[in-house]
């Protein structure tokens, strides 16, 4: 099941316009150090912020069952890393694809909220990661030790493309981080526009017990996206059995 | 995780308790080895003032945005729920240095929020674990006290002026947290504020069943910093009433 076709299409578009800064194929061998329950990065140890709540930030993982769409464990950057960014607060987009098999109407609401939780177990010492999903914003901190240790987009990408090959349905994966600037972050929101109105979609046929289409916000957007419609039928006849 | 050392600051509306905590913060966070999280329980919001903090977003705030996200129509599962408070929260700490501070707010709204209140309690209970020292600001009288709020905290201050009034309020704060044993504090004390001298404090103190941890004498520093709105932070050491806010912060316990 596809939902997200017209939009690989488009990120693949932006992808190919953009000076890309870096690309590293992840390094998962490589293990830096868990941080444990004190994973808050307080202003007075930070080196680098990431998508502070009053700059612009972005995350969003998208799937495909075409894995030629997703080139395994390869770490792409538009715009500075961490290394060079002491002191600086960034804007900040994170697009995670997934190359993934046997995804269902019955099974795809249940998968989403489990990839959407991934990124929280990112644990590595001296990052902060704060999220919304439901705004697909992310805000993250390295302190200073661990900037001074070499932490990079290359080591936080691993770990999540790491994280994500240990979920048994997901064969590839793919991170994308834009740091490049706030204009390029918010051209990247327009695009993921429609994965936010998917992912609300989702979110409400997994969380709502309402079936009553007609007077649902998501409307038009399962009128668009094929494969909702089906999959919310399904859940139900589920629920009805 | 470090052990945190948590000191709430209560007594009587009124009787300096926000200007007494503003000069207990500036005294420990010289202290630049010890990270510190100040909760500004009183619902007036006034330590952030006169920390010269601003507040952009109280817990009142957070409460009533998850209240109303979750209402419309988009329930959520209790992991996003609690990430999302989370992710508010951190956005609601207002940081200077090695100190950051937290604002509840007033709850205006009716209606339960027993759900995001207990999910809230989870997730300051793991912030405090993060931070070396918490200085908790609390509401005037006793219904903090009664409600077990400062249950665990390790230090009890009461703040208390000359009169008879504020002294029967830190008695009755004595009394609802030892006899209804609505604290399991290690350390619990009295502060006189505006005495006149050590002999009028200790005969006021002998009075009260609460050890004297100190008195702050009258202090127009204090009240010109008040009337201005000035900064605490910018308190000067040489001041008489700090003074007296060290010699009491060497007294308790905040190792």
């Amino acid at each position: 099941m596809e939902l997200f076709q017209h939009i690989f299409a488009a990120f693949r578009e932006f992808l190919d316009k953009k000076d890309v800064t870096t690309v590293w194929n992840a390094d998962v061998a490589h293990q830096w150090p868990a941080g444990g329950n004190r994973n808050i990065v307080m202003a007075d140890t930070m080196a680098v912020e990431l998508g502070n709540p009053s700059a612009e930030s972005l995350s969003a993982v998208l799937w495909t069952e075409d894995l030629e769409q997703v080139s395994d464990g390869t770490i792409t950057l538009i715009g500075p890393d961490i290394p060079e960014s002491r002191g600086v607060s960034l804007p900040y987009a994170k697009i995670v694809l997934l190359g993934v098999n046997g995804f269902n109407e019955e099974n795809t609401c249940d998968r989403f909220g489990d990839l959407e939780l991934v990124k929280y177990d990112v644990d590595l010492r001296g990052f902060m990661l704060r999220a919304l999903s439901r705004r697909q914003n992310e805000w993250c901190r390295i302190d200073g030790d661990a900037w001074e240790k070499g932490f990079s987009f290359r080591i936080l990408g691993s770990e999540l493309i790491r994280l994500f090959r240990e979920t048994d349905y997901v064969h590839s994966a793919e991170v994308v981080f834009v740091t490049s600037g706030k204009g390029d972050v918010l051209e990247l929101k327009d695009i993921m526009r429609d994965v936010t109105q998917i992912v609300g979609a989702l979110d409400k046929m997994n969380t709502d017990l309402s079936f009553d289409c007609s007077t649902c916000e998501y409307q038009t957007v399962c009128d668009n996206v094929s494969g909702l419609r089906s999959m919310h039928a399904s859940m139900r006849n589920r629920r009805r059995n | 995780m470090k052990k945190s050392t948590a000191t709430a600051i209560c007594g009587k509306g009124g009787v300096g308790k926000t200007s007494f905590t503003a000069l207990m913060v500036n005294v420990l966070a010289a202290r630049k080895d010890k990270r510190m999280l100040v909760i500004d329980a009183d619902p007036a919001c006034g330590l952030a003032t006169s920390l010269g903090v601003t507040v952009q977003k109280t817990i009142d705030d957070i409460r009533k945005n998850v209240i109303h996200s979750t209402s419309n129509g988009r329930k959520g599962s209790r992991a996003e729920v609690l990430r999302m408070i989370e992710y508010e929260l951190f956005s609601a700490l207002a940081e200077e240095g090695n100190l950051a501070l937290l604002a509840i707010g007033r709850p205006e709204d009716a209606g339960c929020y027993c759900r995001v209140n207990d999910l809230l309690k989870d997730i300051i209970a793991d912030l405090v674990g993060n931070f070396e020292l918490v200085i908790i600001d609390g509401e005037a009288g006793t219904e903090q006290i009664n409600r077990r709020v400062m249950k665990t905290v390790d230090n009890l201050v009461v703040v208390s002026d000359m009169s008879k009034k504020a002294m029967d309020v830190a008695k009755m704060i004595h009394h609802v947290a030892v006899d209804n044993r609505a604290v399991d504090t290690i350390r619990m004390g009295l502060v006189l504020n505006r005495a006149r001298s050590d002999r009028e404090a200790e005969k006021r103190a002998g009075e009260s069943p609460l050890e004297l941890l100190g008195w702050i004498p009258e202090d127009e520093t204090v009240r010109d910093y008040d009337f201005h709105g000035r900064s605490f932070f910018d308190f000067p050491d040489s001041a008489p009433s700090m003074k007296s806010v060290m010699q009491i912060a060497d007294k308790l316990r905040f190792s």
